[in-house]
């Protein structure tokens, strides 16, 4: 495939190179009315069927059209190369001032036609001799060369730019008189711009121009591509040439003769372009965050160099920025990776040249990369800045989003990086640093200096504080007081009120009421034990009152007897008729516990 | 009971409605701070701060929105008020360090005896209202102990409850004391921060005294003294000198 494409590039150029013909036309600019001048038509490599002539207003044709053929061999390095040309000349003369247009002209070869762009020609009115005469006149009044016969312009396209914006600045020699050299050329330095040449010629091409109505050799020495890089007025040093001039020195007499023996003089004279200055304003504020100094027209594009890779693998992402102005100058626009990539040097491919007035083509930034962990990443889209100069303001661009799939790689060496095993563990990179984010939650407002502790509320509480302490233990005080007082009454009481009590039973027992009897013996010994030790009702139970008794340290003996009794009282209440004699026992051994009691709560 | 708990909640939502313009105003900033629209967000912070009430959330975001619109000295102003509120918040000192990486003065304070340096860590490791309330518990702690001694009827348990009755007194008197020194420190009135972007410190209270150091804003200084429209100051590391009241502004 690739070598079919091959030989049909071949076959086409040496196609190309074998039918190139050209056809052009060549004719002054400028003119003087009166004059006459040659207007010539050429076709190269033609084999020219059919001449076409063009429309001719304004001017009088006096011949033509004469045709003439030019053959012509050249031996290059062994190499015969054969043209071929015919032309069409005209002689025509300006019979009035102004600007005259030429139509198109057109030939036939080889089945094809081939054009000629119409010209425009300009008519002065300036001298009404033509320009050997004139020569012929002022060489005969003086040899003295004026500063209007011979100056140096440096033009530039625009006077005003702002910073980075491409002007051209053209050096243009205008003559009236014979150059036959030049010496001691001081170009130009462009102090406050980059410059590059783009216009440097080896043969200098003289051209007829019109300056003020006066008729010019003029002649392009050097053009340049001037890019500013300061602002404020910048002024262009003046440049110099000394031109070397042929004078012819006019004889005496008007001989037929006396033309061949004039003698000439070489004269020197010294040219000096007027300085120029070129006001440069600042790019205006407001530039956005990606602009990087670009100023012209642009359009962006990014690629990556491949969709998916594996882990380790490298990779390049390409943008791509074509367009015209400072595009030699730009540099890499800032892309953001993920953070796991490794990022290497731009590589810039500058492909961009000077064409007329400003830099044009493309500049082609590869960022190479190499992922270091796997997944799907997105990068950042590209963005790129420039300011205009037709619209006077910043354009972004921005391009779509590139993503980039890594797989898992399948290199063993490496793999340990990819899933994080021990050895390879890295440490957490911080990436950037930034104060930590505000509060969202509505905060409790504080009246602004009040602290709690120096605040009444915090004293008050305090002494309420102190206030609930106070009472409480004053109630508790006098509660315990209280307690006392019973406990105190309800022993004095006890021995007393058991007594009493014993009566009741004793009268019961005589009334033989024998449930009843036991029943008041038995509450009888369990109330004065009560009274005793001050217990409540919840504090009625065997194990408690023999504990408490034990602590008092009241004989165990003594307390098994009254124990013994009350037991036998609760059993005695169920139980069957035990008989007169186990009853008044009962109640003897009663009074005998109570009082034996007495004795031993009181040691 | 359960009405009564009721009516308590009433007035408290009531006194939460009541100061619902502040409210507004701080969710208000808070919305424009996420939009990176920081005048806004300052406009109602500073509002806020009018209405005569703060917190330390407050001075917080205050400080980290002018930190966003690059003032540095406010920020920092901001971030040591907000410090003086709750002296042991992590946030507010991480973004008070990372705003001193900014200014241009480095000081190395004189280190303090570290018996100094505890207590004040401990003073400030909570906000003085904390303290406050520690020593009001804590004390009702002590009187409830108190009684306990007063009123057991077993020694041991009375023994015990008069130990730990003193101790947390003693606990109780310390709190109150964190409490005032945590107030005297976020309301001391001599801290203030350099706002001049360059200001000489002199030897003598006028213009045309010698000049001794410059330094530059964001500088945390402590006032000594003010003589008409000067302060004598003191660079934590210990040096002293006399600058223009106007080129400071006081924390508090």
């Amino acid at each position: 495939m690739k070598r079919t494409i091959l030989l049909i590039l071949i076959t086409l150029s040496a196609f190309i190179a074998q039918a190139q013909v050209q056809f052009t036309v060549e004719v002054p600019n400028v003119v003087a009315s009166g004059e006459r001048f040659r207007l010539v038509y050429t076709a190269t490599d033609a084999k020219v069927d059919a001449f076409n002539a063009p429309r001719i207003e304004g001017f009088s044709v006096l011949a033509g059209p004469t045709t003439s053929t030019m053959n012509r061999v050249e031996y290059v390095n062994g190499r015969r190369t054969q043209s071929r040309s015919v032309s069409y000349t005209y002689i025509l003369e300006a019979a009035q001032t102004g600007k005259f247009r030429i139509g198109e002209a057109s030939v036939t070869s080889e089945g094809a036609t081939y054009k000629t762009q119409p010209v425009t020609v300009e008519v002065v009115a300036g001298n009404q001799t033509s320009g050997r005469d004139r020569s012929e006149k002022e060489e005969g009044s003086s040899a003295e060369i004026s500063a209007d016969d011979i100056f140096l312009r440096l033009n530039v396209s625009k006077k005003r730019v702002v910073k980075g914006e491409s002007l051209t600045a053209t050096l243009k020699l205008y003559t009236r008189v014979n150059v036959s050299g030049a010496e001691d050329i001081h170009f130009p330095t462009f102090n406050g711009f980059w410059s590059q040449e783009v216009y440097a010629p080896q043969q200098i091409d003289w051209q007829r121009e019109n300056v003020n109505g006066e008729i010019y050799q003029s002649a392009v020495l050097r053009r340049y591509v001037l890019l500013p890089q300061q602002t404020g007025t910048i002024t262009i040093d003046p440049s110099e040439i000394v031109c070397v001039i042929q004078v012819r020195n006019a004889s005496r007499g008007n001989s037929m003769l006396d033309d061949f023996f004039d003698s000439y003089q070489t004269v020197r004279k010294r040219a000096v372009s007027p300085s120029v200055s070129v006001y440069v304003n600042n790019l205006p504020d407001g530039a956005p965050a990606s602009f990087n100094g670009a100023v012209g027209k642009f359009s962006l594009s990014t690629k990556m160099g491949k969709d998916s890779i594996l882990a380790h693998d490298a990779v390049s992402m390409y943008i791509t920025i074509t367009g015209e102005g400072n595009i030699n100058l730009l540099e890499a626009p800032k892309v953001s990776f993920p953070p796991d990539f490794e990022v290497y040097d731009v590589k810039i491919t500058d492909n961009s040249r000077s064409s007329g007035g400003a830099y044009s083509g493309s500049k082609v930034f590869e960022y190479p990369v190499i992922p270091r962990s796997h997944g799907a990443f997105t990068m950042d889209p590209v963005t790129f800045s420039y300011y205009d100069v037709e619209s006077r303001q910043y354009k972004t661009l921005q391009a779509a989003p590139l993503t980039l799939k890594v797989g898992k790689s399948t290199d063993t060496a490496t793999q340990g990086i990819d899933q994080g095993a021990g050895t390879h563990r890295r440490i957490v990179q911080s990436l950037g640093q930034d104060i930590r984010y505000i509060r969202t939650v509505v905060p409790v407002w504080h009246k602004k200096g009040a602290f709690f502790v120096s605040s009444i509320g915090f004293y008050v509480i305090i002494l309420i504080l102190f206030g609930i302490f106070g009472a409480s233990y004053v109630l508790l005080n006098r509660r315990r007081e209280r307690r006392k007082d019973i406990v105190r009454v309800r022993n004095s009481k006890a021995n007393k009120i058991a007594r009493t009590r014993l009566k009741a039973a004793a009268t019961l027992l005589k009334q033989e009421l024998f449930s009843g009897y036991f029943e008041e013996v038995h509450r009888t010994l369990w109330g004065y034990i009560g009274d005793k030790l001050a217990l409540t009702q919840s504090d009625y139970s065997r194990e408690r009152v023999i504990r408490m008794l034990e602590e008092k340290k009241v004989n165990a003996s003594v307390i098994s007897e009254y124990m013994d009794l009350i037991e036998a009282c609760e059993f005695a209440r169920y139980a069957p008729d035990p008989g007169q004699v186990e009853k008044e026992k009962i109640f003897e051994r009663a009074m005998a516990a109570i009082s034996k009691m007495e004795q031993g709560l009181k040691l | 009971m359960k009405k009564l708990v009721l009516i308590f909640f009433l007035i408290c939502s009531a006194g939460l409605y009541a100061q619902s313009p502040a409210d507004s105003l701080w969710n208000a900033a808070n919305t424009h701070y996420a939009e990176a629209r920081y005048n806004q967000a300052l406009e109602n912070y500073l509002e806020i701060e009018k209405m005569e009430l703060e917190s330390a959330d407050l001075y917080y975001n205050i400080g980290n929105t002018y930190f966003k619109m690059l003032y540095v000295a406010q920020a920092i102003l901001y971030y040591e008020r907000a410090l003086g509120l709750e002296p042991n918040n992590q946030d507010i000192a991480y973004n008070l360090q990372l705003a001193r990486e900014q200014c241009i003065d480095k000081i190395e304070p004189v280190p303090a005896f570290f018996v100094v340096d505890w207590v004040r860590e401990a003073t400030q490791s909570l906000p003085s209202d904390t303290w406050a309330w520690f020593a009001i518990v804590m004390l009702a702690v002590s009187l409830l102990l108190l009684l306990v001694f007063y009123f057991a009827r077993k020694s041991g348990l009375r023994k015990a409850a008069f130990v730990l009755a003193v101790i947390v007194f003693v606990f109780a008197g310390i709190s109150a004391a964190f409490a005032w020194q945590g107030k005297k420190t976020a309301t001391r009135q001599d801290a203030a921060i350099v706002f001049a972007a360059v200001s000489a410190v002199k030897s003598s209270p006028d213009a045309q005294g010698k000049d001794l150091l410059v330094i530059h804003e964001g500088t945390k200084i402590f006032v000594l003294e003010k003589v008409g429209d000067w302060a004598r100051i003191e660079l934590p590391d210990g040096r002293q000198g006399w600058v223009a009241l106007s080129e400071i502004v006081f924390v508090y």
